[in-house]
């Protein structure tokens, strides 16, 4: 009953999924503490992630513990399908994902993966979740809880549980400091680049590289395009998040006044219309426009297809519309997630550190069901402490312990000047 | 038979002109000189010889060089790199255009000897990527005193040009392209450092923030690699033989230490030095088993393959261009692109608007050649300031950058030729 392209595609994906392995040192020991714990014995998980190499290594994990698994893809640009079968074949969950399919299988997907029943929810952009409370209320009674892992899941969610509607605990990984303040700013910074690399070997160094958004991910990506040598404007609604940009060096001006100037840009806000048709039209010609943020309603795409008097796709994941000034505007992997669409997902490493936290969230949800309410549940601290120093361990790196006099004075207000 | 291009496939073309069209639309110097050069026609009555990898960017300069007036006869010089659809755009073109992809090495020859014997008369200008048409000259002088000049582009090749001046009184002006500001610094320093962190990233995926990166060398290439690695979140340590380029190094805030130092710790180690045997067995016993081991300078020879073969039990294909090495000591190393040039063979080398830049240089001096021959003495010689400074402001007015002196005419500011020591 799964959904894959080719199971004899698993040889070639096993080989990736080991590789990985190699770089994912914090999830390997859990692979081996799941073992012998067996936290996850009677458990039912639904995951929608994207299906990487990476991905599986947390699937490893998770069937490690005892978990019957059930996983589709959060995005169909993002599954690599040798992937998918050794997942399938090798790891042993049932999966439900094929590159490129339309949205009709897409959502057969979703659907395949919910025949699981599951009491577990992991959720990468909170469509399962919304899809399970809108359409299968049914599920709800065995669900003991969720982990959502991206910003915009989060925010999605979060607004379930404002209105009310959010019917089981979620656990939100994003919020972990483990997690954003890596995956989002380091493994996003470099994998966008790489994306639009691989894209449109276009040379960075000197180029007007424009960051819409200047959040984890927005902070990544415009410290790497600094680093390959490209002059970075950032655009930004949030006055705080302007300045930081503006104290780190960088140009701070209006989207409108961006558009004219910059030769590549790319949108990472989590929010949509952030480079409008208007924008577009104000390009310079041959500007190269991308999305590294989670949907892809960032980039007024369907207006800049519907409108173009001409399409031409220049390489792979790069497409040119010429628009009725004349120019020619660049759009990569349509506008989706250019890293994950030109380039690999996430580095082994970074996804390590996100995908250790998501797996000890599961194990937190099922030992502290009986006392969490539905909601969103705060990331305990010991979960990040946990993950951080497995990772040092991994580096070799030793850091210092607070001593005895340095904790009491951080917890006596009677010293002063 | 003959290696001529000749009646080649319409849909061939097709795709050739789209790719050519592609390429130029990046490379404004070389279309801004083109349209210069088709209305002075420099080179009017001149047969030219090119031997360049035949890429979509050098089909550019290909049509530019025949805008300018000349006869073209041109051959890739390479067994693989020649696109035959470009090949094919530029044969109905009237370019004379001999090999195509995947031929053996001595074809590669019959295919530049051909090229150099296209024209009944000689050729009278040569433009070269590696000396091989010069050498070529060089060996017939007498048969061939209707030659004017001759351009070579490359590192290794303007070292064999120089060698062969020290020994022959070339009649006509050979001109060194490669040691040029506007060429080092665009090409080697900034197009081949990103290019090979590119290759990196697409061979193995790995996450580069605070990995060990230990760059050997810190020449144009070494110093462009190092920038961008730091730039990508590498804690990057340099490796060099030069007291000169040590402290250079140390001053831009990189780490410097012998190899056999910085060997025990690296995550990846990349050579970019141009010599031979920079890697060998004392390092590759102190590396750190899941190394990675890579090259971006000229030759396979930097990292000594025969010394990580000694130490191999078994190797296996483990991404396309990552092989790994497992040692008889239990560790492993992974040795990406055969240790030949990752930048070239696992990304896609320079940028077309890197390429316009080099272009530029190689395509100003030629029609200097033939329309100011009096520009250049007889001999062989590097590229003078003035051009070096006219291409610089050129790429600056097509980025849109004003400076202080673009209002002053050119030849009156700073050259940035007198920064070569930088």
């Amino acid at each position: 009953m799964s959904m894959v392209r080719d199971l004899s595609l698993a040889d070639v994906g096993q080989l990736k999924v080991d590789f990985a392995a190699r770089r994912m040192p914090v999830l390997s020991a859990l692979v081996e503490r799941f073992s012998e714990s067996k936290p996850f014995i009677g458990q039912r998980i639904a995951a929608c992630l994207h299906v990487t190499t990476e991905t599986a290594n947390m699937c490893r994990a998770l069937v490690a513990g005892g978990a019957e698994l059930a996983l589709c893809a959060s995005n169909p640009l993002s599954t690599k399908d040798d992937v998918a079968a050794t997942i399938q074949r090798d790891i042993g969950a049932e999966v439900f994902a094929i590159y490129g399919c339309d949205r009709e299988t897409f959502y057969q997907q979703v659907q395949g993966v919910l025949a699981i029943r599951p009491t577990i929810v992991v959720d990468d952009g909170a469509d399962l979740t919304t899809t399970i409370h809108n359409d299968y209320p049914q599920l709800l009674d065995e669900i003991i809880g969720g982990t959502e892992v991206t910003s915009t899941g989060v925010l999605r969610i979060r607004n379930m549980a404002t209105d009310g509607a959010l019917r089981y605990p979620v656990l939100p990984t994003n919020d972990a400091a483990t997690k954003h303040l890596f995956d989002n700013r380091y493994g996003t910074g470099q994998n966008t680049i790489d994306g639009i690399l691989r894209a449109t070997n276009v040379l960075l160094a000197g180029s007007v590289f424009v960051v819409v958004g200047y959040g984890w991910c927005g902070r990544g990506v415009a410290m790497r395009a600094r680093g390959m040598g490209a002059k970075v404007v950032v655009t930004e609604v949030d006055p705080i998040r302007a300045l930081e940009a503006k104290l780190d060096g960088l140009d701070v001006m209006t989207m409108d006044q961006a558009a004219a100037v910059g030769d590549i840009f790319v949108t990472v806000t989590g929010n949509r219309d952030a480079i409008t048709y208007a924008h577009l039209q104000q390009m310079k010609d041959g500007a190269v426009v991308c999305n590294s943020g989670h949907f892809d309603v960032e980039i007024a795409v369907s207006e800049l297809q519907a409108n173009a008097t001409a399409r031409r796709e220049l390489r792979p994941n790069c497409v040119e519309y010429k628009l009725s000034n004349g120019r020619g505007v660049i759009l990569l992997a349509e506008g989706r997630l250019v890293g994950q669409s030109a380039a690999e997902a996430h580095p082994a490493e970074v996804m390590d550190m996100t995908f250790a936290t998501q797996a000890l969230g599961v194990q937190y949800l099922i030992e502290n069901a009986a006392r969490l309410e539905p909601g969103i549940v705060p990331i305990p601290r010991s979960i990040e402490n946990d993950v951080a120093s497995a990772k040092l361990r991994a580096y070799g790196i030793q850091i210092d312990e607070l001593s005895a006099g340095q904790q009491q004075y951080l917890t006596d207000w009677r010293v002063g000047t | 038979m003959s290696w001529l291009v000749s009646d080649p496939d319409e849909d061939l073309v097709q795709r050739g002109r789209a790719a050519l069209a592609l390429a130029r639309s990046q490379m404004p110097l070389l279309d801004g000189i083109q349209r210069e050069a088709a209305e002075s026609r420099p080179l009017a009555g001149h047969r030219l010889v090119g031997c360049v990898h035949l890429t979509k960017e050098t089909g550019v300069l290909v049509q530019l060089l025949v805008a300018s007036g000349a006869e073209v006869a041109w051959t890739g010089g390479d067994e693989v790199s020649t696109q035959d659809e470009v090949a094919a755009a530029l044969a109905v073109e009237g370019v004379r255009v001999f090999g195509r992809r995947g031929m053996t090495t001595a074809e590669v020859g019959e295919a530049a000897a051909e090229a150099f014997g296209a024209f009944s008369d000689g050729p009278t200008m040569i433009l070269d990527n590696g000396a091989h048409l010069i050498e070529m000259a060089a060996a017939s002088l007498d048969r061939h005193p209707q030659l004017r000049g001759a351009t070579e582009k490359t590192s290794e090749g303007s070292r064999r040009v120089r060698e062969l001046g020290a020994t022959i009184d070339f009649p006509f002006p050979v001109v060194s392209v490669n040691d040029v500001v506007t060429k080092w610094e665009v090409d080697n320093t900034y197009g081949t450092g990103q290019s090979t962190l590119d290759g990196i990233l697409r061979a193995t995926g790995m996450f580069l923030a605070g990995k060990r990166f230990v760059v050997c060398g810190f020449g144009h290439v070494g110093r462009g690699v190092a920038l961008r690695a730091r730039g990508m979140g590498a804690r990057v340590v340099v490796v060099c033989r030069s007291a000169k380029t040590a402290v250079r190094a140390r001053l831009a805030g990189f780490e410097v230490l012998p190899l056999e130092s910085a060997a025990r710790t690296a995550d990846i180690v990349c050579t970019a030095t141009g010599r031979p045997d920079v890697v060998t067995a004392e390092h590759l016993d102190l590396l750190p088993s899941g190394a990675v081991l890579c090259n971006t300078g000229h030759s396979t020879a930097e990292i000594n393959l025969a010394d990580l073969q000694a130490r191999t039990v078994s190797t296996e294909q483990v991404r396309p261009h990552v092989r790994r090495h497992r040692l008889d000591d239990g560790r492993y190393l992974d040795l990406l692109s055969g240790g030949g040039l990752v930048n070239l063979d696992a990304a896609e080398g320079n940028p077309s608007e890197v390429m316009d830049v080099t272009f530029a240089n190689q395509a100003l001096v030629t029609l200097g050649l033939g329309g100011r021959p009096d520009r250049y003495a007889a001999g062989v010689q590097d590229v003078d300031a003035a051009q070096d400074e006219d291409v610089a402001r050129r790429k600056l007015a097509a980025m849109g950058v004003r400076f202080d002196g673009s209002d002053q005419p050119a030849g009156t500011t700073r050259g940035v030729g007198e920064d070569k020591s930088a």
